[in-house]
């Protein structure tokens, strides 16, 4: 009987990771594609593929573009969040529960409101849509998510750390930048690191706000649409690689430094 | 470098609640004050106003004579030993000890060198490069102290520091907090709950009560002579006779109690102006206690029963039930070397100079 359990439960594993990584496999797997269409049978592994990607102009900018835009706007959204933490934690400032919940409220908006609502915004103010407006559009995602994280990481015993810096002569700038932020740094890493793979692979807000100059999901998209190949596949697994990198640089660098001290 | 602290009429409310209620107090530079009492009676409330963290609702707080009521801690000639140690977890002891002076402006080689010479002092020689993790409580306790010191305050403001040391290291560090307070000459002021911890440091002790002072002054005085009830019985063990002036003649004061008529010079009240009819209380300390029984000019307190009794090593510490107040327990501590088994009739005297006359109408 036990022994019967035990397989059960063994299937229900192997579905589980089957249904979430089946997919992501797949698509590596014809990434590998010999032939020029990614349906089985597999006749590979091939590189060509990925030699295409790298060849293929576009794709390459639209890479470089996509960084360009989660570095800078993830940079952004950690100072904005940081500093929303820091004033709502120590400072008593007017209906305080309503400004956090107000700062989080993003979180729970679907993509495609915050991206219309942005369109529509610049539009009336004039503003083209650019990388710009992109990287405008993925620091309003992420502001949130780094206030969330660094905001829970900001205890009471940091305060009297805090005012012994201050008491030492330091003013409040140089408290929140060689104490704070110091002291906060797993935190603010792990925000800068989840917002740069959120904003990695953003399509809905990335595709209204572009223009010319796209990422690369938007470029991705427009492949796309005409039919699927190989190509497509290399470029997938290019993205889902990045991502995986840099999960595995945030668990190595700032959650076991963290879990040490 | 010292500075003398003057506190005039603080008075400090958080909302309807009275911290502090009209304070004035006085602590000569190069002092080592402390300020003594049980938690909530105003005394971390007090320290916060002498370091600048929380400005009085009312009156002025100066420092070496300049008015610093309204001065933010970071301009202030104070700084501060907080109870958590609150060091830069981030930074390596040298960095610690030498942020003050970073604030300062000072070159790095130049504060490099001074926190290397204040590590010395506190014992921590050739730990610079730790950090804060690395060290045991005692030790971080040293860096904190290292660390507020760097930048030679006048005064140096201690929150109940030694408050998470365990009974040995409490003791040895407060040994070291006299030697370095009296080698740096700054004014220390401490607090603390703990009375022995006072008495071990202090030169002067300041005990407050609900937001206000009792008493002040040297360990000694304030433990023989103290001021209010509320003193008597936080500076250790008291016993005390309810009991009325019946006369005040000359030097001496007749007072009427359970025990019969006592009389005591005048000098023992600790208010001037007794009067006949004045509700009193007669204080006296455990160690007080005379039962061999021999002193030509005494109290007689009448027989007594021991009903407890437990060897301390310099004493034996009894509690004595007494025949003629059969509700009245007193303590005593007896002498090593008497015998003080439980049942036992002894007769309790006590030396009239060693009893202090306090005003009953105060708890």
């Amino acid at each position: 009987m036990r022994r019967v359990v035990g397989w059960a439960g063994a299937g229900y594993a192997a579905a589980l990771y089957g249904f979430i990584f089946l997919p992501v496999a797949v698509l590596c797997l014809f990434s590998f594609q010999g032939g020029r269409f990614p349906i089985p049978p597999f006749n590979g592994p091939s590189l060509k593929w990925y030699g295409e990607v790298l060849g293929d102009g576009k794709l390459v900018e639209a890479l470089a573009h996509s960084l360009l835009v989660a570095l800078a706007s993830s940079a952004v959204a950690c100072v904005l969040g940081f500093v929303a933490a820091y004033g709502l934690a120590r400072h008593r400032l007017p209906a305080s529960g309503l400004q956090r919940a107000l700062i989080a409220a993003p979180l729970t908006v679907s993509y495609l409101i915050i991206g219309l609502g942005l369109l529509i915004t610049f539009n009336a103010i004039g503003v083209p849509r650019s990388l710009l407006t992109v990287g405008i559009g993925h620091a309003v995602i992420n502001t949130p998510l780094c206030f969330a994280i660094i905001y829970s990481q900001m205890g009471a015993h940091q305060v009297n750390i805090e005012r012994a810096a201050r008491d030492l002569g330091a003013n409040d700038a140089q408290v929140m930048w060689l104490v704070t932020a110091p002291m906060l740094g797993p935190a603010i890493m792990a925000s800068y690191f989840l917002s740069v793979t959120f904003s990695w692979d953003e399509f809905i807000i990335a595709f209204l706000l572009s223009r010319f100059d796209v990422t690369l999901p938007v470029e991705i998209w427009s492949l796309l649409r005409s039919g699927l190949n190989p190509k497509t596949n290399a470029v997938g697994s290019i993205v889902f690689l990045v991502s995986i990198v840099l999960v595995l640089v945030l668990e190595l660098t700032v959650f076991r430094k963290a879990r040490r001290t | 470098m010292t500075a003398d602290v003057e506190v005039r009429g603080v008075t400090h409310r958080f909302g309807a609640f009275a911290a502090l209620t009209d304070v004035s107090l006085t602590i000569g530079a190069g002092k080592f004050a402390v300020l003594l009492g049980p938690s909530g009676c105003g005394k971390t409330t007090l320290l916060s106003i002498l370091g600048g963290f929380l400005t009085p609702s009312e009156g002025a707080v100066l420092i070496g004579g300049r008015d610093v009521t309204h001065v933010p801690a970071a301009r202030r000639p104070t700084t501060t030993m907080f109870q958590d140690y609150a060091l830069f977890p981030h930074m390596t002891l040298d960095a610690n000890v030498g942020f003050g002076l970073r604030m300062r402006g000072m070159a790095r080689a130049e504060r490099d060198a001074r926190a290397a010479d204040m590590l010395r002092l506190v014992g921590l020689t050739g730990a610079a490069d730790k950090k804060p993790h690395e060290l045991s409580g005692g030790q971080r306790q040293r860096v904190a102290l290292a660390r507020a010191l760097a930048v030679e305050p006048d005064v140096l403001l201690l929150d109940e520091p030694l408050g998470a040391l365990d009974l040995k290291l409490r003791r040895q560090m407060q040994d070291e907090l006299k030697r370095i307070q009296q080698r740096v000459g700054t004014t220390f002021v401490h607090v603390t709950h703990d009375q022995e911890e006072a008495m071990a440091i202090a030169d002067e002790i300041v005990v407050m009560n609900a937001g206000e002072i009792q008493d002040a002054g040297p360990p000694a005085a304030v433990y023989l002579r103290p001021g209010t009830l509320f003193a008597a019985a936080f500076m250790g063990e008291a016993n005390f006779i309810a009991g009325v002036v019946s006369a005040v003649d000359g030097g001496a004061v007749t007072i009427a109690s359970p025990f019969g008529d006592m009389t005591l010079p005048v000098g023992a009240a600790v208010r001037d102006g007794l009067g006949p009819g004045d509700a009193v209380k007669l204080c006296f300390r455990p160690e007080h206690v005379r039962a061999d029984g021999d002193l030509a000019v005494a109290i007689d307190l009448g027989p007594a029963r021991i009903e407890a009794s437990a060897f301390f090593g310099t004493h034996h510490r009894c509690h004595l039930a007494m025949a003629r107040t059969p509700d009245a327990r007193f303590v005593a501590h007896l002498a090593q070397a008497a015998d003080a088994h439980v049942g036992r009739e002894i007769e309790l005297r006590l030396d009239p100079g060693d009893v202090v006359i306090l005003p009953a109408d105060e708890v």
